[in-house]
Parts: structure tokens; C-alpha cells; sequence
């Protein structure tokens, strides 16, 4: 889909939260493979933290705890990794082999308002998803 | 014989929760595998619906015939544990281990599939023979349920997608000697025959293998 029919982009400025499932964690650190597409995705799905209008991050992360418990099965050991969108950019941009831009947009479905996604991440989604994983500023257990 | 239920289990006679609570905690229940090793056809597993219909002492007799597994999931069973038995792979228990838990963990979810692609098991399997003395790496499932591996040291990675075709890609993020400002990052494709041959030159060796 041509993401400038989507949602509006989500800037630098804004924080998004990616749920991490239980199989993508090993001893309890986030692998890159959380940040991989299904092969019939074009958008990796994250959450535009800002938009739940919290006061803080606690309230942020019970926000995504409820959201996601509405809309899937949390696993137990699943975690939240909380990522900047400028510095996830800035990041692949300047350290990518192509310069990759990736974007991150606003994408809200009926059950989730939050939901956001990000694009551009392929080819090379193994290279791209490493580099993510290095932006990620904190994490917090799904559940 | 079993202290509560859980969201998958093998139905077998010896069986406590063991292998499916322990990792990477306490050991393994030897004797629930090797039971599995040789009655895989009369292993049958339940899912989290079914489970709680069943009473304990159903559980004492080996042939309660109920989801019966598909063939490409005891495919992936019978290749986990053929990596368990390949002797010669230095870290097969601890790497079978967690194969097995990312296999629960999967069907834990509900999701359609078989918990891990075959194809992509049987190429890790194949690169686990080449390479048998590699350290334990990071092992994760892709969206795709394809394998992932991770090997980190400080700042030195290199990571494997195990694709189903047989062809690997991977990763290798280590620091510019000439320019520490700056890192070195590659990524590519191969398979899994040729690819340590391919990062050898990146002076990675030292560190993957034990």
C-alpha cells in the first residue's frame, strides 16, 4: 500500500513501542528478530507512544499492556521494547549500506488508535533490524 | 505426578513439567526423553483447551488418543532431538534445549504452523554438523518461524537467519581498527557450507568457536 495514503508520519521526536514476543527473547534480552516482517507484510507494527497521552512511561506501558491484551494472547515472558523514532532513524540512516530512510506512520486500527508502522525495511531486514536493536532505550514485560 | 497443568504438554508416563518449566533453569527430565526417543508414535500432545478436561489420572496411561500430532510437527520434534543425539556437537544439549522451548513457546501462542520451519531447522542442523564446536548462541524464531542466531562479544556481532531454502543471511557488525570512530558492518547471503568461510577472513573465528 502506498504509505502516503496512510496516517500521518510520526516525527523524531515521538517515541513508538514494539511488543516483542516470547520466542523472539532469549535470556531475556530482545533479539533482532523482533524487528523482522512476515514475508506478506510491508510495515512493521509498533505503538505511537505519545498519542495514549500519558503523564509517564508507567502509564504508558499499562496503556500497551491493555491495549495488547484487548487485541492478542500476551505471551508471559513477552516484553516492550520502547525505541525513539529519531534516534531508529538517524541510526539506520547513517549507518546502513544504502542510507536507508525508514518511516514511521500513523496507522490506527479499530481496536488500537496507537497503532503505528514502520516502513522500508527491506531488503536487507536482517542488517536494518540488528541496527534497531541498538536504539532500543528500555524495555518492560508485556504483561 | 503432575503439580498443575500447563498450555502444551507430552502426554507421556514419566512426565513432569520439567522440560517445559526448567529450561534455563533446573535439568531436563532425562527420563521423559528418552521415553519420547523411543515411543514417538504413542506421544500425543494437548492443547490448552483440551487440557483442563483431563483429571491427573488420566495421564498415567500412554495412549490417550487426542490431538494427535501432525507429521511435520514430530518432523521437528524428531530433528530437536536428533541434535540432542548427534554427540559430536559440543553444546547440543543446551542448543536442543532451547530449540525445544521456542517449539513450546509457539504453539503456547495459538498460532498456525508448526512452531519452527522444518526447512530452516534442518539447515541449522546441517551448519550445527560443519561446525560443531561453535559456542551457544542466541537463538530466536523470525515471524516467519525461521531460526535466528546471534553471536555477541563486546562489540563484535554475527547473525544467522537460517532460511528454509537452504541459504543463510547474515550479519557481522565488528569494530574499524584503522578507524574507531567508525564500524565495519557486512551482510549478506550464503549457505550454511560456505559462510564460515566467508566470515573467516573477518577475524570472527576466535570468538564463535569454543
Amino acid at each position: 500500500m502506498d504509505i502516503r495514503l496512510k496516517g500521518d508520519r510520526i516525527t523524531d521526536n515521538n517515541h513508538i513501542a514494539r511488543y516483542c514476543r516470547p520466542s523472539q527473547i532469549d535470556n531475556g534480552k530482545i533479539q533482532a528478530s523482533a524487528f523482522f516482517l512476515r514475508e506478506d507484510e510491508d510495515g512493521l507494527s509498533v505503538n505511537w507512544l505519545d498519542f495514549l497521552n500519558c503523564t509517564d512511561r508507567d502509564s504508558e506501558v499499562c496503556a500497551l499492556k491493555l491495549i495488547y491484551s484487548n487485541k492478542f494472547s500476551v505471551g508471559k515472558t513477552a516484553k516492550i521494547a520502547i525505541i525513539q523514532v529519531g534516534q531508529m532513524c538517524n541510526k539506520v540512516r547513517m549507518e546502513s549500506h544504502d542510507r536507508r530512510n525508514l518511516s514511521v506512520v500513523h496507522a490506527p486500527s479499530f481496536d488500537d488508535e496507537s497503532h503505528s508502522e514502520i516502513y522500508n525495511l527491506r531488503p536487507d531486514n536482517e542488517l536494518i533490524a540488528e541496527l534497531i536493536l541498538e536504539t532500543i532505550l528500555e524495555s518492560y514485560p508485556a504483561r | 505426578m503432575f503439580d498443575h497443568y500447563v498450555p502444551v504438554k507430552l502426554n507421556i508416563p514419566y512426565f513432569d513439567q520439567s522440560i517445559l518449566f526448567d529450561y534455563p533453569g533446573e535439568s531436563q527430565n532425562i527420563g521423559a526423553w528418552n521415553w519420547y526417543e523411543k515411543n514417538q508414535d504413542q506421544a500425543t500432545f494437548f492443547n490448552s483447551s483440551q487440557i483442563n478436561n483431563y483429571s491427573k489420572d488420566d495421564f498415567v496411561t500412554p495412549f490417550v488418543q487426542e490431538n494427535i500430532l501432525e507429521v511435520e510437527e514430530k518432523q521437528v520434534l524428531n530433528l530437536i532431538f536428533d541434535i540432542k543425539r548427534t554427540s559430536y556437537i559440543s553444546n547440543r544439549e543446551i542448543i536442543s534445549r532451547k530449540l525445544l522451548n521456542l517449539y513450546f513457546l509457539e504453539k503456547e501462542e495459538g498460532l498456525d504452523g508448526f512452531g519452527i520451519a522444518i526447512g530452516s531447522l534442518r539447515n541449522f542442523y546441517h551448519f550445527l554438523q560443519l561446525y560443531s564446536n561453535i559456542k551457544i548462541p542466541m537463538i530466536s524464531l523470525t515471524p516467519d518461524a525461521t531460526i535466528y542466531t546471534s553471536w555477541k562479544e563486546h562489540d563484535h556481532l554475527f547473525s544467522i537467519n537460517f532460511l528454509s531454502d537452504g541459504e543463510v543471511r547474515f550479519v557481522v557488525f565488528k569494530p574499524n581498527d584503522t578507524n574507531p570512530k567508525h564500524k565495519i558492518r557486512l551482510s549478506g547471503s550464503a549457505t550454511a557450507d560456505t559462510i564460515m568461510e566467508l566470515i573467516s577472513t573477518q577475524g570472527l573465528c576466535d570468538w564463535i568457536f569454543g
